[in-house]
């Protein structure tokens, strides 16, 4: 088998991976703002719930959270298909990992912000939106960034519950062809390649965020 | 007796379980500039904080226009003060920080204009204009479209003081506002408040350790030491002749320096 035989098999698992990071992507922004804020403002009742599911998706393996997902919740009455499995798999564990970020961000806002928030009668919505979430998300991005790359690494996980990824692809092919340089070499550069991407894509919205804020002056209040 | 705009009624503090206010009282008639000094630790800036509710009570009450400002009627009952609730009350107070406090990532107009926008539903093109008045009234014309991090310290206050009145308080908190200053800017800002203090008609309470401003502006001083008023009256009495020898080592201690 050439490489250009095996090309379209390695594009179609390439695809399937993206679709998949681009699920899990928002889910683990959207889930890890939340969390991270509930955690910050919330009454104790939602904060708990908030911490158990922090602690509990940073404290064990994404793998074991996958098979879970995938192999137990079915006997509690929940059938996922195996792309949702993992997508609902990676973006809550990376969205725990989001969740800190966003809290960590949140308190290097100085409390004279938000102090002078309170005075001018801003609601607690609006001085989370307009004035401590703006200065805290130039500190998070370069984390959010990073965590973007441990979410596009952990997606060859799925490969083990069934779904044609490209790790799985890749895996086959070897199995099929036994050229294990060739092709876990292409599928090495194509993650790389994408990570970069990523970060690429992170550097410019750093560069968008800060420039208000280098304007400004982080100390400039 | 007309009622007192401001009055803390029995207001007691903690930190810890160290008390810092225990049953303090005090009234502040409208239109009043009333000045607190003290030793710091003496719980001056404690008192403007529990006002604009950026610090709770342990005991007592404030109330701002006869209303009580941390606890209201819900159903027919008095209940602990909602964020609603806070919400009314803040509406009639303004607060000027020591350290500024001004929102980096705006513009001198924005941070000016943003609360009028968010806050009173003023529409944007009534709320730039309405600041850049403000910032003429302040001297800062030229810096609307200039950021915080621009702006001497001086400067930064007074965008501070413009962006308070941008709400239309009726109660003015100034929090030790030259304390962060270069002795040189001082003036710059109190000469603002000055202005107010001849030709509107704010209730003030101030927190300085500016000695001859206070006795300048205020039509009355408190002297405050460990949470307790030792000693009040009008400037030019307690200035000249303070009864309490703790008032008269305090103020023997500016001289000094």
């Amino acid at each position: 088998m050439t490489f250009y035989e095996m090309l379209p098999l390695l594009l179609r698992g390439l695809g399937v991976t993206l679709l998949i990071v681009l699920l899990a992507l928002p889910i683990s922004g959207l889930v890890g703002f939340l969390a991270g804020i509930t955690r910050l403002y919330a009454g104790w009742f939602l904060r708990s719930v908030v911490v158990v599911y922090i602690e509990f998706f940073r404290g064990t393996s994404v793998l074991i959270q996958l098979y879970w997902i995938y192999f137990v919740l079915p006997f509690l009455g929940v059938s996922l298909s195996a792309v949702s499995a993992g997508v609902l798999a990676i973006g809550l564990n990376i969205g725990a990992y989001v969740a800190e970020v966003v809290r960590g961000a949140l308190l290097t806002v100085p409390q004279g912000q938000s102090d002078a928030a309170v005075a001018l009668n801003f609601s607690a919505w609006q001085r989370l939106r307009y004035i401590l979430l703006p200065q805290a998300l130039a500190n998070m991005l370069p984390s959010l960034g990073n965590l973007s790359i441990e979410l596009l690494k952990a997606t060859s996980l799925v490969s083990l519950i069934t779904v044609a990824d490209l790790t799985y692809q890749a895996k086959a092919l070897a199995d099929l062809t036994l050229q294990v340089g060739l092709i876990f070499g292409t599928v090495l550069l194509i993650y790389f390649f994408l990570a970069q991407l990523l970060a690429a894509l992170f550097r410019a919205l750093e560069k968008r965020v800060g420039r208000g804020l280098k304007r400004g002056g982080l100390q400039g209040g | 007796m007309k009622q007192p705009k401001i009055r803390f009624q029995d207001v007691s503090k903690f930190f810890g379980d160290q008390p810092l206010f225990d049953g303090f009282n005090l009234d502040i008639t409208e239109q009043e500039i009333v000045t607190l000094i003290g030793p710091s630790g003496s719980g001056k800036s404690t008192l403007l904080r529990m006002l604009m509710t950026l610090e709770t009570i342990d005991g007592g009450e404030i109330f701002i226009d006869g209303e009580p400002l941390w606890h209201c009627e819900r159903r027919s009952k008095t209940v602990k003060a909602d964020e609603k609730h806070l919400r009314q009350m803040r509406a009639k107070l303004g607060m000027v920080f020591q350290h500024f406090n001004l929102f980096p990532h705006m513009s001198v107009l924005r941070n000016i204009a943003e609360a009028p926008i968010r806050v009173l539903g003023k529409s944007r093109e009534q709320a730039y204009n309405d600041a850049a008045c403000l910032l003429e009234q302040v001297g800062l014309a030229d810096k609307a479209d200039a950021f915080p991090a621009d702006l001497s310290g001086g400067q930064k206050q007074r965008v501070g003081i413009a962006r308070t009145l941008a709400m239309q308080p009726s109660v003015l908190l100034l929090d030790e506002i030259t304390s962060a200053l270069d002795p040189e800017l001082v003036d710059e800002v109190l000469d603002v408040i000055r202005q107010l203090a001849a030709t509107q008609r704010y209730t003030m309470l101030l927190v300085t350790h500016e000695m001859y401003f206070a006795r300048e502006i205020s039509d009355r001083v408190c002297f405050l030491d460990q949470g307790r008023i030792v000693e009040e009256g009008r400037p030019e009495q307690l200035f000249s002749q303070p009864q309490s020898p703790r008032t008269q080592s305090f103020l023997a201690s500016f001289l000094r320096s």
